[in-house]
């Protein structure tokens, strides 16, 4: 009696995985497509490109595209690729994540564990920064820039992203904070720590879930922002989403399509290696809720 | 100079007053309780002493230093929390020395003093492991082993018990008891488990709505209660409470009671003239299961022990006793019996009503009356 029974579970069992699987696949090679056409396409010389398809693979393969793309490509007069604007790129994202997750964490630190009157009312207001959308702020933002007189400046650009990144990394704090109970921290001020040895010695120690789910979503955000880099910077101080766009877009001659493709995937590899990294605690910091202590 | 005296506080938020003059002064070596009902005010109160909340006024003295104004960390306590509140990213060894390290205590001092309070608490093996991997029993020992590596003047515990199960919430009584006999420590400790209270207790405070309604030893708490609330609230099962008219017959006063079956009388002797001025009156008489008992387990002391017959509601054994539940002016009253003594539901059975620890309490007020 048990055995056929036993035998329709595994069955039935069985084909539910396929299914599962071949959907997943499918969906997986639709979103993979237009990463291959790229990668394939930066690959290929300009007749490759011409003569076939677009998803037949280079009868050789060349890298040329690619650095040029890096080091010589031309937008307008300036022929230096994307190398100069990738290094812009770094050196404001990286201090603007770390500087807008600190005080994220610091925020959601206070709004927990040290609330105060109107502490949630503050919150609240915080909260609406996020949905404040980017085209808002420009005017007031490129004023306030003008006062504090670093205006179309990397500093600039850091100001703007950690002031704009903070309504997001406080809300992810605030809500992972949320869940640690209040008697921590109560009984680490019994023992003799202050307001900063709390947070450095217990509250960032529980954190690395959250703050990677912080750091590579500020590190997306800033990265791929395009309007703050096009309105509060030029010329040589450019993030790289700025410099694709004015490389792509300013053709002299003959399009370039390699040379595009590689110059759209350098300036998008910086987040596929967070991703990379990163990526399995950020589900984990997502979902993770509760801090059994 | 006592280890701890509250003097006159209270606490109010706005107009909502959730302390009430609040005036206990507490010697050295006491194990003293604060238990109420949920909202009482008793963890606020603990929160006040720790310095983790402020009094809106009144003065709070630890160890013969008015310490309203020094930070928790200078008043020389521990406190232990519910939820343990070990930090989960420390080991258990550097969860006990971590208050000590921020006290700039040297590290060979230290070692010393973890092996020590390991030692005490039976946990050499767990110091190395993190709070996540212990049992509730073991965070909780740890916690304490945190609290007494501090060596204070005053122990704070805030529902310690309340997480654990029934099973090991018993032993860690236990432990907490042989710890408090073996430190001679001043501990003050709150909890809603009226058991908790009588078990561990060398001085009980009972609180309810913000204020003291009775402070004293745990016999005086059970024994002479103050008010109705402390006369219900500790004691399991519950003092039955039955209003009745307070008569006098002969040369004796006392109450008239009426069961399923008719009327009967039980003076209260003991009491001498204290009934008399409510004579015609009616009061709510207070008397505890184990005092209405079997013919055979009563001892028959004259003057206190009558034998009245009562028809049984309801039975209901619980092992060792067994409770039978009847009638008496309207009210349930419960009844602690031996289990062979038992008569079935619906039948009339003998009991002794054991009047010298009975209580009466004026409905009005709900304050003592005799």
């Amino acid at each position: 009696m048990a055995e056929p029974y036993r035998t329709q579970i595994a069955g039935s069992r069985t084909i539910g995985r396929a299914v599962v699987y071949t959907l997943l696949i499918l969906v997986a090679l639709y979103y993979l497509m237009p990463l291959f056409v790229m990668i394939i396409t930066s690959l290929k010389t300009l007749d490759d490109i011409r003569g076939g398809n677009l998803l037949s693979l280079p009868e050789q393969v060349i890298f040329a595209a690619w650095l040029k793309a890096w080091g010589t490509a031309c937008t307008g007069v300036y022929c230096g690729g994307l190398k100069g604007s990738f290094v812009n790129s770094v050196s404001f994202v990286v201090p603007a994540v770390i500087i807008s997750t600190l005080i994220g964490a610091m925020n959601g630190y206070v709004l927990t564990m040290w609330r105060f009157r109107g502490s949630d009312v503050m919150f609240t207001l915080l909260l609406l920064g996020c949905f404040i959308p980017f085209q808002v702020v420009l005017l007031p933002m490129a004023q306030t820039l003008g006062y504090l007189g670093i205006a179309n400046s990397i500093t600039g650009l850091i100001f703007v992203h950690v002031v704009y990144g903070l309504a997001f990394t406080t809300l992810f704090f605030r809500n992972f904070y949320v869940a640690v109970p209040l008697e921590l921290t109560k009984a680490a001020r019994i023992d003799g720590a202050g307001f900063f040895t709390i947070f450095w010695r217990i509250i960032l120690p529980l954190s690395p879930p959250i703050i990677v789910v912080c750091v590579i979503w500020q590190f997306t955000q800033i990265w791929n922002d395009f309007l703050f880099g096009v309105v509060f910077s030029s010329g040589q101080r450019q993030p790289i989403t700025v410099a694709l766009n004015n490389l792509v877009n300013t053709t002299t001659g003959v399009k370039e399509y390699n040379v595009d493709m590689a110059a759209a995937i350098i300036a998008a590899l910086p987040t596929l290696f967070v991703y990379v990294v990163a990526g399995k605690y950020f589900l984990r910091g997502l979902t993770a809720g509760a801090i059994k202590g | 100079m006592g280890a701890l005296s509250i003097r006159h506080v209270a606490k109010r938020y706005g107009a909502v007053e959730v302390l009430k003059d609040i005036d206990l002064e507490i010697p050295d070596g006491e194990f003293v309780i604060l238990v109420g009902p949920s909202g009482c005010g008793k963890s606020t109160l603990l929160n006040i002493i720790a310095g983790l909340d402020s009094a809106s006024s009144g003065e709070i003295w630890i160890g013969g230093r008015l310490v309203n104004a020094l930070s928790p960390k200078d008043r020389d306590i521990a406190m232990v929390f519910q939820s343990y509140a070990l930090y989960p990213t420390m080991t258990v060894r550097e969860n006990i020395s971590f208050g000590l390290r921020m006290r700039g205590v040297p590290r060979g001092k230290r070692d010393e003093i973890v092996a020590r309070v390991a030692k005490i608490l039976q946990m050499e093996q767990l110091l190395d492991r993190k709070p996540g991997q212990l049992s509730g029993g073991q965070r909780q020992r740890v916690a304490m082993g945190r609290a007494i590596a501090r060596d204070p003047v005053l122990f704070l515990f805030d529902e310690p018990l309340s997480n654990l199960d029934a099973k090991l919430r018993v032993e860690m009584r236990h432990e907490i008891k042989q710890l408090h006999e073996r430190l001679k420590a001043t501990i003050m400790y709150v909890t809603h488990d009226q058991i908790e209270a009588m078990t561990l207790g060398t001085l009980i405070a009972v609180m309810k709505d913000g204020g003291i309604r009775q402070f004293g030893r745990p016999y005086e708490i059970y024994n002479d209660p103050a008010d109705l609330f402390v006369a219900g609230f500790i004691g399991s099962p519950s003092m039955n409470f039955v209003r009745s008219p307070i008569v006098r017959e002969g040369t004796t006063v006392g109450v008239r009671l009426r069961s399923l079956a008719g009327d009967f009388y039980l003076p209260m002797s003991h009491l001498g003239d204290k009934l008399a001025p409510w004579v015609g009156s009616e009061l709510i008489f207070g008397i505890r299961p184990e005092h209405i008992t079997d013919t055979v387990v009563s001892r028959h002391v004259d003057g206190v022990a009558h034998q009245r017959s009562v028809p049984v509601e309801l039975v209901e054994p619980t092992g060792p006793d067994t409770l039978i539940f009847m009638q008496l002016n309207g009210t349930r009253v419960a009844a602690r019996v031996r289990p062979e003594q038992a008569q079935p539901a619906g039948s009339t059975m003998n009991f002794v009503f054991d009047t010298s620890k009975a209580v009466f309490f004026d409905p009005q007020t709900e304050r003592r009356a005799a």
